[in-house]
């Protein structure tokens, strides 16, 4: 067992006032059975027009995935918004155990293959006879297809699109792999979460066999190692993400993101 | 009956004034119109009515039943009566809603039933509608014209009055709201298709009518905010904004037209969503086939009432069938809804049926195929000359807490043209009153 400090924080600058400022976070670990949370905090603020900081009320549930997620509104007009998660969490090697719910076996609009990426799967000429086997093949063949960069894709890009044009960030490394797992009749899902070190938030893969969740880093192509923090999973991206916020006015927003993770 | 025939010159003009209208789409353009009535009614006669009101209830209950299955323990599929496939893949199949128990373990608060009736009599379902159907408006709104008209036409013949409906759908939001607060009907605004249906129910109901923007989410419940700071406790949102503009933070992201976080306070139990989201996986065309098998399954009835006959292409024999007879068959692409994506095999030329074909090999989960039932035609009024129009019949089922109703009437929508069977008002259609007549005699109105 290991254990692990977590931090992260997320800012919203507006350069005017708006008001009816809605906010969905998931931005605190999942309870999982390799990774227990030991403590944690969340404390949201919001920038007063006339300068100085009100703490905002947090609102806490779980979504249709499971995962944890916190949220709130601020109705008074505010100039900006901040998020500080932060806590230890205690991890085991990462597995878990259980059965697949079918919604991770179909494809979803993010997620649907393209006749290019079938093709893919098929030269790959895959033993199918062992899971353990295809979905790593799986994983470091979209490690060695794609290039890793930043700016060419974005929160909108399919799977297919992402392939298409080679290269894309952790996102579309992960709707790829599990597009082509799925369609090799692996159960697979998207987890949204933080690495170590420091950085902003970081996607891999699940996929199921045999009773268990195991994980793939398709963008670093490799498992997934102690101290990759999982916060959420679904489907694909749109599930999952760990802040999403709405508001009213007209205001040019500037958002900033840093996560540490330490071990302890 | 004939008075109101004699008099469509005052019905009309009344229908102006409550500006009975109906927005469509052509060619990307928002037109709105008025909704052309045909003053003739459909008349239903009380044994008709009384095999339709069973089998209806039996068959709304059953899909609740299915909604709850489905986001819940799913036993339906584990069962093997519904194939996995039909559900995960399915576009109206929300994974967001999974594990949700509504109040009442009500889903479908409001059913829409689409029925035709044969040449021989038989009544068929068509489709059903549970995710927030429209229409219920348009007749009785007909109905109160028609009877300042016309009083002596009501007061002659033994008709089941139809003005309780704002009495029924308020029960079903009381008996929803969760904490006492506002029942409130949500409309996307104006320019949406059904907005006057939204404004007239809320009036009738005594709801509130909020547009996007006026209901907030803070500390899990939802809140009415208009125009003063005061904010008032909602307990039931009647919402006719569709799942995908629901919840910007769950769905749509880009969605101006929903509650943000609404979502979590109905997963919470602290507000009343109706009808619930994720109904489209029960009201899916390729589910349809289903729907006798879920009576059957969930209420251990034989189905009282009969779906067309369909065919699924996803099951080898159907397809087999399908491929060699479609040329009279109706096909349907289960992804489009309201009267799009509806081919007749028939009007198709051989080059097109040879594609279709290949396009139900290709992707034989996108389509289902029926037989083309040869509906009854009913009176209608042309230019003041009587013709002979394709009719369906859209009853509404109202599902509250302690019981299922069928309204006595329901949304008699007709083709305008001689030769065709598409009778929804998104293309073009008009609508008559539906007359339920009753059981005694002596009962006047």
């Amino acid at each position: 067992m290991k254990r692990f400090s977590f931090r992260y924080e997320s800012s919203v600058a507006l350069n005017a006032p708006v008001t009816t400022h809605s906010w969905l976070l998931r931005a605190l670990p999942r309870e999982e059975q390799f990774q227990r949370v030991e403590w944690e905090s969340l404390r949201v603020e919001a920038a007063l027009p006339g300068g100085g900081t009100v703490e905002i009320p947090v609102s806490t549930g779980a979504d249709a995935f499971g995962n944890r997620v916190q949220f709130g509104a601020i109705l008074q007009p505010h100039m900006g918004m901040s998020m500080v998660a932060e806590g230890r969490v205690w991890q085991e090697p990462y597995r878990i155990c259980g059965a697949a719910h079918g919604m991770y076996g179909a494809h979803t609009a993010l997620t649907a293959p393209s006749s290019a990426m079938l093709a893919f799967l098929r030269e790959l000429k895959l033993d199918t006879s062992n899971k353990a086997e295809l979905a790593s093949r799986i994983a470091s063949a979209v490690h060695e297809r794609m290039a890793y960069q930043p700016g060419v894709t974005g929160v909108a890009t399919t799977a297919a699109q992402a392939f298409e044009l080679g290269r894309g960030v952790c996102q579309d490394y992960a709707h790829i792999t599990i597009a082509l797992l799925r369609e090799a009749g692996i159960p697979a899902r998207y987890v949204c979460g933080f690495l170590p070190g420091e950085g902003a938030t970081h996607a891999w893969v699940e996929w199921h066999d045999s009773g268990a969740w195991l994980a793939l880093d398709p963008t670093h192509g490799r498992a997934v190692e102690y101290g990759c923090i999982k916060v959420a999973h679904g489907r694909d991206s749109t599930d999952c993400p760990v802040n999403r916020g709405i508001f009213t006015g007209r205001a040019m927003q500037r958002n900033s993101v840093s996560i540490k993770v330490e071990e302890q | 009956m004939y008075s109101l025939v004699e008099n469509l010159d005052a019905v009309n003009k009344w229908m102006e004034r409550y500006g009975v209208r109906f927005g469509i789409y052509k060619n990307g353009e928002f037109k709105e119109q008025l909704f052309p009535f045909d003053p003739i009614p459909r008349v239903i006669t009380p044994e008709e009515w009384a095999y339709l009101e069973k089998g209806l209830a039996q068959r709304v209950k059953a899909l609740n039943m299915f909604l709850a299955d489905i986001y819940g323990e799913k036993k339906i599929v584990q069962d093997g009566i519904v194939p996995e496939a039909f559900i995960y893949a399915s576009k109206g199949y929300l994974p967001q809603c999974e594990g949700i128990r509504p109040p009442h373990s009500v889903f479908s608060h409001i059913s829409g039933i689409d029925l035709v009736q044969a040449l021989d009599g038989q009544w068929f379902v068509l489709e059903d509608n549970l995710r927030i159907p429209s229409g219920a408006s348009y007749p009785l709104i007909a109905r109160t014209v028609t009877r300042k008209v016309s009083p002596e036409t009501f007061t002659s013949n033994d008709i089941e009055d139809n003005r309780d409906y704002p009495a029924l759908l308020k029960k079903v939001m009381d008996s929803m709201n969760v904490n006492g607060g506002l029942n409130v009907i949500l409309t996307p605004g104006r320019y949406n298709s059904a907005f006057f249906e939204h404004s007239y129910l809320a009036e009738r109901t005594d709801s509130t009518l909020a547009f996007p923007g006026d209901l907030v989410v803070e500390d899990g419940r939802v809140y009415y905010q208009n125009f003063s700071d005061e904010k008032a406790l909602v307990g039931a949102v009647y919402r006719r904004v569709s799942d995908e503009y629901l919840d910007p933070m769950v769905f749509e992201p880009d969605s101006l037209l929903g509650v943000p976080n609404i979502m979590q306070a109905y997963a919470a139990g602290n507000v009343a969503i109706i009808n619930t989201p994720g109904n489209g996986v029960a009201d899916d065309k390729g589910i349809y086939y289903f729907v006798p098998k879920m009576v059957e399954y969930y209420l251990g009835e034989e189905p009282i009432l009969q779906n067309a006959p369909t065919y699924l292409p996803y099951y080898k024999e159907d397809s087999d069938y399908v491929l060699a007879n479609m040329e009279k068959l109706v096909i349907k692409d289960v992804s489009e809804a309201g009267g799009y994506g509806v081919v007749f095999g028939k009007d198709l030329s051989p080059e097109q049926l040879e594609e279709l074909k290949k396009l139900v090999i290709d992707e034989p989960r996108r389509w289902i195929a029926q037989e083309v039932i040869y509906f009854k035609d009913l009176e209608t009024m042309e230019d003041r000359a009587m013709v002979y129009r394709k009719a369906d019949l859209r009853a509404f089922v109202l599902s509250s807490a302690d019981d299922t109703v069928v309204w006595k009437s329901g949304l008699t929508r007709f083709a305008r043209q001689p030769d065709s069977f598409v009778v929804n008002s998104s293309q073009g259609g008009g609508f008559k009153d539906t007359w339920v007549m009753r059981e005694n005699p002596s009962a006047k109105v």
